[in-house]
Parts: C-alpha cells; sequence; structure tokens
C-alpha cells in the first residue's frame, strides 16, 4: 500500500476517537468555563457510566441501559461538583484540582472493587458488524460513537447558542458577579455546566468501552488526550476543544505512517506532547500577579 | 531569631535568674538523638518483627522521598506536578539502561540516574516556564501520558521485552568487612534510609536559606520576587532540577532493590498516588511528607494482611485524600504540630505540679520579656546615626543624605526615562514620556484614572515593554534588562495591589527580600557553609533592625495574610527598603489608607529621605499627599506628559486644573454662574 492509502486506512479508523475524544474535550471545557477548574476526573466521571451500562443491561436491555448509564454519568458530575469541588472552591485552585484527582482515585477504586480488574465484554447498542470503507473496515461500535458525537456536538453548540440556560452558562462563565447581580443563579448555572460534562463523558465512555473493552484502569487513562485536545483549543473554548479533537485523532491516525520514526510505539503521543508545549510556549505569560482571591489586594 | 546588640546590652541591666546549668538539657538531648538514631538504624537485626515489616519499611522510604520532591516543587515553589512517577521511572529504567549498556553497576549508576531524571525534570521546568496554575497541571499531566505512551514502551530505554532488569548483587568483596548484600533486605532498608536522610538533609538545608525563601517567594507573588531581584526562571528550574533529582534517586534505589522493573509501576495512576501521599503529609512539610510515606506504606500492609480488607486499599486511600483536603487541609503535619503543642501543655503542666518553684520561675521569665520588649520599644532609635552606629550595615548602600542645592538639575540622575512610548495593539497608553528622578528627591507622578501611571511606572521596572524609549538606572542602560536585573541595579518597589508573600509571616517576607543582598550560591546553602551561615545571620539582622526602625514588632511574626490594609502598606515599604535599594518606586502607597495613615506615611517617607536618603518616585491620586513630600512632579494625561515642576508650580497650572476638573476652571463658574 502506497503512503495515502496507508495513512486514509488509519485516518478512517481513527474517526470514531475523534468522535469519542470530542465529547470528553467539550465536557472538560464546559466544566473548566463554569468552575475554573481541570477536571481530572473526567476519565472516571466516563468509565463508571460504562459499567452502569454493563450492570443494567441484562435486566432492562441494552438501549435504557446505555442511556441509564449516562444519566449515571451527568448525576456523578453533579456531586462531584457539589461535595468535592464547591467545598474547596475558597481553599485554591490548586486544591480543586488535586480534590478532582482525589476523586478519579476513589471512582477508579471503587470500579475495580466492584467490577473486578479483568476486562470486560461492555454493552453494545448496536448488532456487531463491519462496514467497508475503500481499503478501511470500520466497525459498527466505531460508527455509531462517529454518528452521536456529532449529533451531540450539534446538541452541544445548540443549548449555548438557542437557549436562555445557554446563555445564562456563557455569562456566568465570564462573569460570575455579574450574573449574579443580574438574577442567574451561578450555583446553578455551575451545575448545569457539571451535568453537561458529565452526561458527555457518560456518553463518550459508554460509546468508546464499546469500541475497545472495559476496564477500571485502561479506559479512564484512554481519554487523557482529550485533555490534549481541549488544550489545544484554549481549555476554554468549545469550538477550540472540536478542532483540537481532529488534530489529536489524526495525528494518532496518521503518524503511525510516517516512516520508522512514525512506527515507534507512542509516536504519536510523543508528536502531540511536543505540538501542546509549543503551543503553551507561544500562549503563556511570563510573569504572574498573586491571586486576587487570597484577600490581599 | 536574632536579637539586636543593643538589646542584649540592655538585658544586663535587667535583674536576671542565675542561668540554669546547659550542660543537662544538652546532653539530655543529644544522649536521646544518639538512641533514636540507633534504634533507626539497628531495628531490623534488634527487633524480633517479620522481614515483611523492614520490606515495609523500604516501601515507606521510598514514598517519603518522592514525597519529599513533591514539598519542595509543589509545596514549595507552588508548581504542580502529575508528572513524578515519571521522573521516578527515568531514574529507574536509566540505572539499567547504564548497566546493560556500559556495565556500570548499583552505586557508580547513582550519580547518572539522578541527574537523567533531573535532566529530564528540568526540560518539564522549561516548558513551565510559560504556563502556571491549570495549565501547569494539563502539562505535566500531558507529559505523564508521554511518559507512559512513548518514553517507557521505547526498548532503548526499557530493555527489549518491556521490562528492565538489574541483577541485585552486592557491594565490595563478600566475606569482608566492606561488604553489603543488598538481597538482604534489611541491608537495603539501610541503604534506601540514607537515601532519604540525604534528601531530607538537602531539602531541609535549603528551606531555612535564601534559595528556600526565594522558592516560597516565588510561589507567592513572581512579580513581587522578581521586584527583589529574584531570578524566578533560575529558582523554578532549579525546583524542578532538585525535585527530579531526588525522584529519581527514590527510582534508582527502587530497582536496584528489586532487581526489576516494567511500565506500568511509573505511569500517570502512580503520579496521582505520590501526589496524594504529600497532600496528606501536609505538602509543605518534610516531616509531614515522611509521616505519610510510613502512613500509607503501613496500610498497605494491613490491607494487603486482613483478608477482610483486601481491594479496599485503594478506596481507604482516595478517601483519606479527600478528607484531607476538604476537612484538614493541614494534613499530618498540622496534626503533628497540634499534638506536639498539647503534649508540651500536659508537659508543662506536669513539671509544674511537681515542682512549685517551676510556675514561679516561668513568671519571672514572662517578666523578664515583658521588660525587655519595653525597654526595645523605649529604646528604639530615634535617628539612623544610632542605628549605624550600634550596626553599621544598614547604609552600606544607601547614600548620604541629600545635599542642599539651589538647582536640582546640580543632582546626580537616578533614574532617568526618555521618550517612553508603550503600545498596546493600537491603544497608545503611554505616548513619549520623559522623565528624570534626581538623587535625594521625592518625586511625584500623578494623573487622573487611566492617564497611564502604572503603565509607565511598569515600563520603568521592566514588567512591560516599551515600543521605544530609553530607561537609565544610575546611569546605566536597563532597556534592555529583565526585571530582577533591574532590581540589581538599585531599584526597590512596591505594588498598588499589594503583593506580599501571603503565606509567610511578615519577618519571612522582609527576610526574602535580601537576596541580592547575600551573595552565597545554592551549593553553600545546601550543606550550610560557614559563610552561608553568617550570611544568614547578617540578613536576620538587617530585617530586625527594618523592623525595630518601622514599628512592626507587633506584627513581626504574624502571617501576613489577615493584617490590617495600613500594615500591610508599611511592610510592603519595609521590604522595599530591606533591598537596601537606594532608590524606590511607591505605585499608589496612600490607597486604601485614612487621613491619619496618609499622613503618618508622608511623614516616613520624609524621615526615610531625610536619614537614609533614599530616593522616591511615587504613583498617586492623593494630590494633598503628592504636594505635601515631592520636591518634583509630573503630570501626564492621556498618556502623555502635561506639566512637570515643582508642586508649587503645578498646583497654578491651568492645564492640569482642567485635566483634573475636566475644563478650565473659569467655564466651571460660568456655567455655574449661568
Amino acid at each position: 500500500m502506497s503512503f495515502f492509502q496507508d495513512a486514509f486506512v488509519n485516518v478512517i479508523l481513527a474517526l470514531p476517537l475523534v468522535g469519542a475524544y470530542a465529547l470528553f474535550a467539550l465536557g472538560i471545557v464546559v466544566i473548566y468555563r463554569a468552575s475554573r477548574v481541570l477536571n481530572l476526573a473526567h476519565g472516571a466521571i466516563a468509565t463508571l457510566p460504562a459499567y452502569v451500562a454493563y450492570s443494567l443491561a441484562p435486566h432492562i436491555g441494552s438501549i435504557p441501559a446505555v442511556v441509564g448509564g449516562v444519566l449515571a454519568g451527568g448525576l456523578l458530575g453533579v456531586a462531584v461538583e457539589r461535595f468535592v469541588v464547591r467545598r474547596l472552591r475558597s481553599v485554591s485552585q490548586t486544591a480543586q484540582t488535586v480534590g478532582t484527582v482525589a476523586v478519579f482515585g476513589l471512582i477508579v477504586a471503587l470500579m475495580a472493587k466492584i467490577w473486578g480488574t479483568g476486562l470486560l465484554r461492555p454493552v453494545t447498542v448496536v448488532p456487531h458488524a463491519a462496514y467497508h470503507v475503500g481499503h478501511a473496515l470500520l466497525f459498527s461500535d466505531g460508527l455509531i460513537l462517529i454518528v452521536v458525537a456529532g449529533v451531540a456536538t450539534a446538541g452541544f453548540f445548540a443549548l449555548f447558542r438557542f437557549t436562555s440556560l445557554g446563555l445564562a452558562m456563557r455569562l456566568a462563565a465570564d462573569n460570575r458577579r455579574a450574573a449574579a447581580l443580574m438574577g442567574i443563579d451561578p450555583e446553578r448555572t455551575t451545575a448545569a455546566a457539571w451535568l453537561i460534562g458529565g452526561l458527555f463523558a457518560g456518553l463518550g465512555g459508554v460509546l468508546l468501552a464499546g469500541a475497545s473493552g472495559l476496564h477500571p484502569y485502561i479506559l479512564p487513562l484512554q481519554m487523557l488526550p482529550a485533555f490534549v485536545a481541549a488544550l489545544i483549543g484554549g481549555l476554554d473554548s468549545a469550538g477550540g476543544a472540536l478542532l483540537g479533537s481532529l488534530v489529536v485523532g489524526m495525528a494518532i491516525g496518521i503518524v503511525p505512517s510516517l516512516g520508522s520514526i512514525g512506527h515507534q510505539v507512542g509516536a504519536p503521543q510523543a508528536a502531540l506532547t511536543l505540538l501542546a508545549f509549543v503551543i503553551m510556549a507561544l500562549r503563556g505569560k511570563r510573569f504572574q500577579a498573586s491571586d486576587v482571591r487570597t484577600g490581599l489586594a | 531569631m536574632v536579637r539586636l546588640p543593643q538589646l542584649s546590652i540592655r538585658r544586663t541591666s535587667v535583674p536576671r535568674l542565675p542561668a540554669l546549668p546547659q550542660i543537662g538539657p544538652r546532653a539530655r538531648r543529644l544522649a536521646i538523638s544518639l538512641l533514636a538514631l540507633a534504634l533507626i538504624v539497628s531495628w531490623p537485626w534488634t527487633l524480633p518483627l517479620p522481614l515483611a515489616i523492614v520490606t515495609d519499611a523500604v516501601h515507606a522510604c521510598e514514598y517519603a522521598m518522592v514525597a519529599v520532591s513533591l514539598v519542595l516543587l509543589t509545596g514549595w515553589v507552588g508548581q504542580i506536578s502529575l508528572a513524578q512517577g515519571a521522573f521516578v521511572g527515568v531514574g529507574a529504567f536509566v540505572t539499567a539502561l547504564v548497566f546493560r549498556k556500559a556495565n556500570i553497576p548499583f552505586p557508580a549508576s547513582l550519580p547518572i540516574a539522578v541527574a537523567a531524571s533531573a535532566l529530564v525534570a528540568v526540560l518539564l521546568g522549561i516548558v513551565a516556564l510559560r504556563v502556571r496554575g491549570l495549565y501547569l497541571a494539563v502539562a505535566t499531566l500531558i507529559f505523564a501520558w508521554m511518559a507512559d505512551a512513548f518514553l517507557f514502551s521505547a526498548s532503548w530505554l526499557v530493555g527489549a521485552g518491556g521490562s528492565a532488569s538489574l541483577p541485585t548483587g552486592t557491594i565490595g568483596k563478600t566475606n569482608t568487612f566492606v561488604s553489603f548484600d543488598l538481597h538482604d533486605v534489611r541491608v537495603f532498608y539501610l541503604v534506601i534510609l540514607a537515601g532519604l536522610c540525604l534528601g531530607l538533609f538537602g531539602a531541609s538545608n535549603l528551606r531555612d536559606s535564601k534559595t528556600g525563601r526565594a522558592f516560597f517567594a516565588v510561589r507567592g507573588s513572581e512579580m513581587a520576587a522578581v521586584s527583589l531581584g529574584i531570578d524566578v526562571t533560575r529558582y523554578k528550574l532549579l525546583a524542578f532540577g532538585l525535585s527530579g533529582a531526588i525522584a529519581g534517586l527514590a527510582g534508582h534505589l527502587q530497582i536496584v532493590g528489586d532487581g526489576s522493573a516494567v511500565p506500568a509501576q511509573f505511569n500517570f495512576l502512580t503520579s496521582l498516588f505520590y501526589l496524594s501521599i504529600a497532600v496528606v503529609g501536609g505538602l509543605t512539610s518534610l516531616s509531614g511528607a515522611v509521616a505519610a510515606g510510613i502512613l500509607f506504606s503501613a496500610l498497605n500492609e494491613v490491607f494487603f494482611r486482613v483478608t477482610a480488607l483486601n481491594g479496599y486499599i485503594d478506596i481507604v486511600a482516595a478517601m483519606l485524600l479527600l478528607t484531607v483536603l476538604i476537612v484538614y487541609p493541614g494534613g499530618l503535619a498540622a496534626s503533628g504540630q497540634t499534638l506536639g503543642r498539647r503534649l508540651q501543655t500536659i508537659a508543662s503542666a506536669l513539671r509544674s505540679r511537681l515542682s512549685g518553684s517551676a510556675a514561679v520561675e516561668a513568671l519571672d521569665g514572662s517578666i523578664v520579656q515583658l521588660s525587655e520588649h519595653g525597654s526595645s520599644r523605649a529604646s528604639a532609635p530615634s535617628t539612623v546615626e544610632t542605628v549605624v552606629g550600634e550596626q553599621g550595615s544598614l547604609l552600606e548602600l544607601i547614600a548620604r543624605a541629600r545635599p542642599e542645592v539651589e538647582d536640582r538639575l546640580e543632582l546626580e540622575p537616578v533614574l532617568e526615562a526618555r521618550g517612553i512610548i508603550v503600545r498596546f495593539g493600537g491603544l497608545t497608553a503611554v505616548n513619549d514620556v520623559s522623565l528624570m528622578v534626581r538623587r535625594g528627591e521625592i518625586v511625584g507622578l500623578i494623573g487622573p484614572n487611566g492617564a497611564g501611571k502604572t503603565t509607565l511606572f511598569n515600563a520603568i521596572a521592566g514588567l512591560n515593554e516599551p515600543t521605544a524609549g530609553s530607561v537609565h538606572i544610575f546611569g546605566k542602560d536597563a532597556t534592555a534588562l529583565p526585571v530582577h536585573a533591574r532590581a540589581a541595579l538599585g531599584v526597590g518597589r512596591t505594588f498598588q495591589l499589594i503583593q506580599l508573600f501571603p503565606q509567610l509571616s511578615v519577618f519571612d517576607n522582609l527576610l526574602a527580600a535580601t537576596h541580592l543582598l547575600n551573595p552565597t550560591g545554592f551549593l553553600q546553602h545546601l550543606v550550610v557553609s560557614e559563610r552561608a551561615l553568617y550570611e544568614e545571620k547578617a540578613a536576620r539582622e538587617r530585617v530586625t533592625e527594618i523592623i525595630d526602625r518601622l514599628g512592626l514588632h507587633d506584627v513581626a511574626h504574624r502571617t501576613v495574610s489577615g493584617l490590617p490594609f495600613g500594615v500591610l502598606r508599611i511592610v510592603e515599604l519595609a521590604r522595599a527598603l530591606v533591598t537596601g535599594a537606594p532608590f524606590v518606586m511607591l505605585d499608589e502607597p496612600a490607597s486604601g489608607l485614612d487621613d491619619a495613615e496618609t499622613q503618618k506615611l508622608a511623614d516616613l517617607l520624609l524621615t526615610l529621605r531625610n536619614d537614609l536618603g533614599i530616593t522616591f518616585l511615587l504613583i498617586e491620586h492623593d494630590v494633598a499627599m503628592v504636594t505635601s513630600v515631592t520636591d518634583y512632579m509630573y503630570v501626564i494625561n492621556r498618556g502623555q506628559l502635561l506639566a512637570e515642576g515643582t508642586p508649587g508650580d503645578i498646583q497654578r497650572n491651568e492645564d492640569v486644573i482642567a485635566a483634573y476638573l475636566g475644563q478650565p476652571a473659569g467655564q466651571v463658574a460660568e456655567e455655574v454662574g449661568a
């Protein structure tokens, strides 16, 4: 196969990943905008719904189970905000971030205890099938991931553009205090952001598990590239996060077909790390004033 | 605490109790220390404990070592790291690599592995220079991800089959006296204990030195740190390097002890685990890090031994981290302090019950302290000559008092800013402004809100880059110099929004300002050289002098956050004075102060100028205050110089009045009349 054929196949194979990263990265961004927190628990919040769906499926059928799992993700997001992140708001941003680390550890440990540390065959929404796209073989699990991610992303942007909740959330993200003066309850918009973040994480988690298997340690770490995607977009831009997801997914698809260097294990990750660092170096500021919230100003 | 000499002179006149024999407590302390040391070293052989416990101790040392590396980087310098596991991994795999490729065995490979980890950490640190806060968290997260997926998957580093191995062996010849069989976990315990002690020794020495204070300053406020002459870049990279070195040492010793390592040991989850240990320990405390290391190792053992608890360790560890974060932010270090205080209270209560005289003694002691305090207030030097006479250090860098001259042009220029233009995109914030400050003057810079005062100020200090123009400080061209290098030329400053280091006491805030006066380097601080000790003492004396002079004794040992606003302004001024800078720039020093406080500040500035010869440039809103203290004034409006002259000239200047009232004074009267 020529390079282009090879690359084309890899790109097609990477498309489901792009969808999953987009779902995760949008969640990370909406949460960051609402709470100024980097939600490191995102991978765990994504994985638990996949397990919930796995456990519900034998009792209520796979589609209701998937819906139940995704709802569990939303609830989990709200709970994390309510019981951990909000309580640490007065301490510091670092404490909030470390708090999400603790939540990550807690959820992963609970999943490992409840469902064991073996690789499970997850719930699938559609019957197993494979389709030819050129030389590439796309499985039904991957295809549904692409479709659902596309629909969810459209819904995400519609929500923020056309609904009053979306408007309120954008206002509160820009200026919490001013939004409160306008009659918007910032606690509610923050909870809404975490709900959306959790739902999207759950959606991505359930579908990604369908494509790549269910494991309490592996699946949460599989969404780490979504942080790179969110960062490429600047952490606070949903459109940027989509672009970032595309870049990350494509890099994971294309880099391995770039000769001997690309064939090395982890070459896409190395390339993306370099890209992320260059972006940060270009965007960063040199000095930081001390935090106004410390009450010294 | 170093006391002022004059205090010790006074103390002789106060009736004192006969001194207790010194030998008692010191000998007791030495004996206890030796006993503890002997116990810590020998218990694996002397106590009837299973070897598994020794293995736990080895793990505790390893955890503690990595926690110490995090305390240094995250706790002290404020650089969050989610990639500590990767640094540990580099130490482990490089140890195996140099053995595989170059046949370099354990003790010789130690410096190589440590250096490799330090290097990798510094590389990450270079990225960290440009980002902070959450972006830094993301950067380290991405680095951890890359290390797991790429670096530790590379066969050149890890070796074939995805696992690195190192034949554990012996040091020295077997069956001779100098022989260590590292297969024996008890021997290895001593090795890793030595490594931990080395890390603790270095870190605790640094904490109490100029280097440590520079670290805390970077955490507290980078802007203030650079203005004190602290090279933030250098100290951040140093912290990353040191932290990487300690983590690398832990990884090196880990593979030496285990004989093999696989990449999964050093993935992102491991980094989070190490962060948990450091946070539970209190994140800023070395003893807390050690305690947390022991705690987590003990938990591991308990949850492994007790069948009913199998598999719950990770849940409990995560709950512990959450609890510490939400309910008890100080971690183990804080609980240790509380416990220590309680024990002390109990001990002193017991002692007083045992001997009735002890209470009287304690009471007398406090009276002595009180009278000392009183006398120090009473004897506080009223003029600078007394300070100089007794101390002789304060004015080394400060010039004589302002000479009396007819024309200010006869005075030597301290600051000369020529044709400064600052543009932000399309907006010209400062347009071709020139100003000059001469030795011994107090020069004011006033202007309405948004006139470009602070922008001009920052251009002079080096915090923003002017589009055009030049800045000369003490005759040297400083236009291209970074902020910390301008500070080294002799410029101190305060900030409009107070930039003190919130977690430090007033005393330590001021101590950080002795940075440029202290010529000793990082290596001297690491081993506490004679020179470093001498400079440390001098620095503390200097701070004590300034505290006395500005009447800050009462708050000297209070943490800055929570002090009244007026005090914070004085502390910030004191910090600028401690640097010894002969030229101090004040950004709205009276904002937020009431009339009485403003008057006090004005008096203080005049005294400092008259007694110490310090030159001031101040931005101020309070026109009355500026006209009362300054010798010369510049007025800017809409980025342009509107007028300059003596306060008298300025007060009569029509343009200035118009700028402040919005229109010519006559016109206002007309409108009112109509």
